[in-house]
């Protein structure tokens, strides 16, 4: 069906034509969470698989279905982009772009311009993404003032939902990968699932994802109840000087992706993990490993670094970043390092 | 650390706790104003003699404190200025001091306390952090504030550092000579915060004291810290009380004296 964009997704819709006319596209497909949401605005999940069609002519249409190539070949038919069903590659990227020939459709990634579209942000969207930050800091307030072995994590949750929500923050959560999904505003790991009580041995590993205004701060920290034996801190140094490099690494002019590098080639031989996102629109976008996209003032990113520790959980930290012409400005100051609590 | 009375120039004695300036041991306490009440209420006080202003994070006053540190007429160099990080910031140590600096709008604090100990714990990594701070001459001296004999102890150990200072409530009600006794040994300053709260001011050894001394009953118990060489700090809005309270560094209590209101806590009478 068509759908009318709200006035919010109006002027991001502009400015995402103005990036299709530029590069010639006719058409723009999405396919992800982040990219359907980002055009329409807020809407609910979809029951199955979803497609929104952007035309440069205006229209915005999504169709929805029980598999995902069914729902783009409905969602290009419904723009009138071409009539029948069209070839889907489940190894393109999620964002397509639409090019229209005389042989038909043919398809290239797109990714690349809804990330960097996800990630620059207005002066006045920068300003909500710091003060979501501060709600962060909340947050972190929140779990560091209670902290203690045996607590239940639930009693943790609810005193940073209560902290965060009675400073103007509003429900959300962004899981670490795949759709959004949950209601909360902070996501706990390292307790005893067996008793949800927090040990002295095993790192506290908490991401705080409280919203406002439609942005989203993202902050996460890792503590341990105890002094930390020589392989935490292990995990915890290198960890930390990895996510260093790689907000070091986020300089105007240079390609995002590098972050990637300077974190890989800092982390050596330890099981890690590093992702970018962006964070408009109420979720978020992960930037491709291939991407091209180059880091410009203005942009907001969330990063999240982690190290593995066979047996002892893992060792984690998030922040959120806007980038300035010196470089990464770190919104919510969230530690990077293991906090020991002894 | 070695504490001296020095009734020079500013009457106020000092106690020495390792940073460039001594420190007071009559200073003024700023919670709970904020705002402009905080702004001036700091301004009369150093106008009127006060050189130890005291604050923390979690008074949310330290930006209405630099308002009134930017308009003193006496050097910052004379000043001795104390924050204190909340437990909560455990981690963020650094970020905390910095934002206290900015609020202040100074370059370096001369008394940086732990404000509790972090969830009961002595807060190792963090007095790591406050020691780094001090090295790094953010801080002139690094101390805590409500920790038992075994927490400082603990710290010691993991560090080698000791506090400067232990900030608690201590007043007469409050006195524990063990306590004092395990302080001074240590090298850590005693400071006094709310040194009238737990004490029963209409206490006839307190009135008798006051009135033999044409003092009031506040004086006295000041009086009594200074004596016990436990530093003091003392709010107040009014510019006459803030007088009243500095001119308690004048009152020398007799060892008679000191040794009744000592035994007020014993009593349990405080």
């Amino acid at each position: 069906m068509a759908r009318t964009a709200t006035s919010q997704a109006g002027a991001r819709l502009d400015r995402l034509r103005e990036q299709m006319h530029k590069a010639g596209f006719a058409a723009l497909l999405l396919t992800s969470t982040g990219g359907r949401q980002h055009v329409l605005g807020s809407l609910p999940e979809p029951i199955g698989e979803a497609a929104v069609v952007v035309t440069a002519e205006g229209a915005v249409v999504d169709a929805v279905d029980c598999d995902l190539p069914t729902a783009i070949a409905g969602a290009l038919r419904k723009a009138d982009v071409v009539d029948g069903a069209v070839g889907y590659d489940v190894d393109l990227p999620w964002e397509v772009f639409c090019q229209i020939s005389s042989a038909g459709p043919s398809l290239r990634p797109a990714a690349d311009l809804v990330f960097a579209e996800l990630a620059s942000c207005t002066d006045a969207e920068i300003a909500s993404f710091a003060a979501a930050a501060e709600l962060a800091a909340v947050g972190y307030t929140a779990v560091m003032d209670h902290l203690h072995v045996g607590m239940d994590v639930r009693e943790l949750s609810g005193n940073v939902d209560r902290s965060i929500r009675r400073a103007g923050g509003l429900l959300g959560w962004y899981p670490p990968d795949g759709p959004a999904a949950g209601s909360d505003l902070v996501t706990v790991r390292g307790h005893d699932p067996a008793t949800a009580r927090l040990t002295a041995e095993t790192p506290v590993r908490y991401a705080l994802h409280p919203l406002l205004d439609g942005v989203a701060g993202y902050a996460a920290a890792t503590a341990l109840l105890s002094k930390a034996d020589g392989t935490l801190r292990a995990a915890s140094d290198a960890c930390a000087a990895a996510t260093s490099s790689l907000l070091t690494a986020l300089k105007p002019g240079a390609l995002l992706r590098d972050a990637y590098d300077a974190f890989g080639n800092e982390v050596g031989a330890h099981l890690a993990t590093c992702r970018v996102v962006s964070l408009r629109g109420g979720t978020t976008q992960a930037l491709p490993r291939s991407s091209a996209v180059v880091a410009q003032s203005g942009m907001v990113l969330g990063i999240r670094t982690g190290i593995a520790v066979p047996g002892r959980g893992a060792v984690e930290f998030g922040e959120t970043v806007a980038l300035t012409g010196s470089g990464a400005d770190l919104l919510t100051g969230t530690p990077l390092r293991l906090v020991e609590l002894y | 650390m070695n504490t001296t009375l020095r009734y020079g120039a500013d009457r106020v004695p000092t106690a020495d706790v390792g940073g460039s300036r001594a420190m007071p041991l009559l200073g003024f306490g700023t919670h709970p104003m904020r705002g402009d009440q905080a702004t001036e209420a700091v301004q009369a006080a150093i106008s009127v003699g006060y050189r130890l202003v005291d604050t923390a994070t979690r008074y949310r006053n330290e930006e209405a404190i630099g308002a009134a540190l930017a308009q003193a007429r006496v050097p910052r160099s004379e000043l001795f200025m104390t924050t204190k990080m909340p437990p909560d910031q455990v981690g963020r140590e650094r970020l905390t001091l910095e934002q206290s600096l900015t609020a202040l709008g100074i370059d370096y604090v001369d008394l940086w306390l732990i404000h509790w100990p972090p969830g009961g714990y002595p807060g190792v990594a963090s007095w790591h952090e406050f020691i780094r701070a001090r090295e790094d001459g953010l801080v002139r001296a690094i101390g805590v504030s409500n920790y038992s004999i075994e927490l400082i102890d603990a710290l010691h150990e993991a560090t080698g550092v000791y506090p400067a200072v232990n900030q608690l409530q201590w007043g007469p009600g409050d006195y524990d000579a063990d306590f004092a006794e395990a302080m001074r040994r240590r090298g850590v300053v005693l400071s006094a915060h709310s040194p009238l709260r737990s004490t029963d001011l209409s206490h006839p050894v307190l009135v008798e004291v006051a009135r033999r001394h044409d003092r009031s009953v506040h004086e006295i118990v000041l009086a009594w810290n200074l004596h016990h060489k436990v530093a003091v700090t003392v709010k107040s809005a009014h510019r006459d009380r803030m007088v009243q309270n500095l001119s308690a560094a004048d009152v020398t209590l007799t060892p008679d004296e000191v040794g009744k209101i000592d035994e007020l806590s014993a009593s349990g009478a405080a």
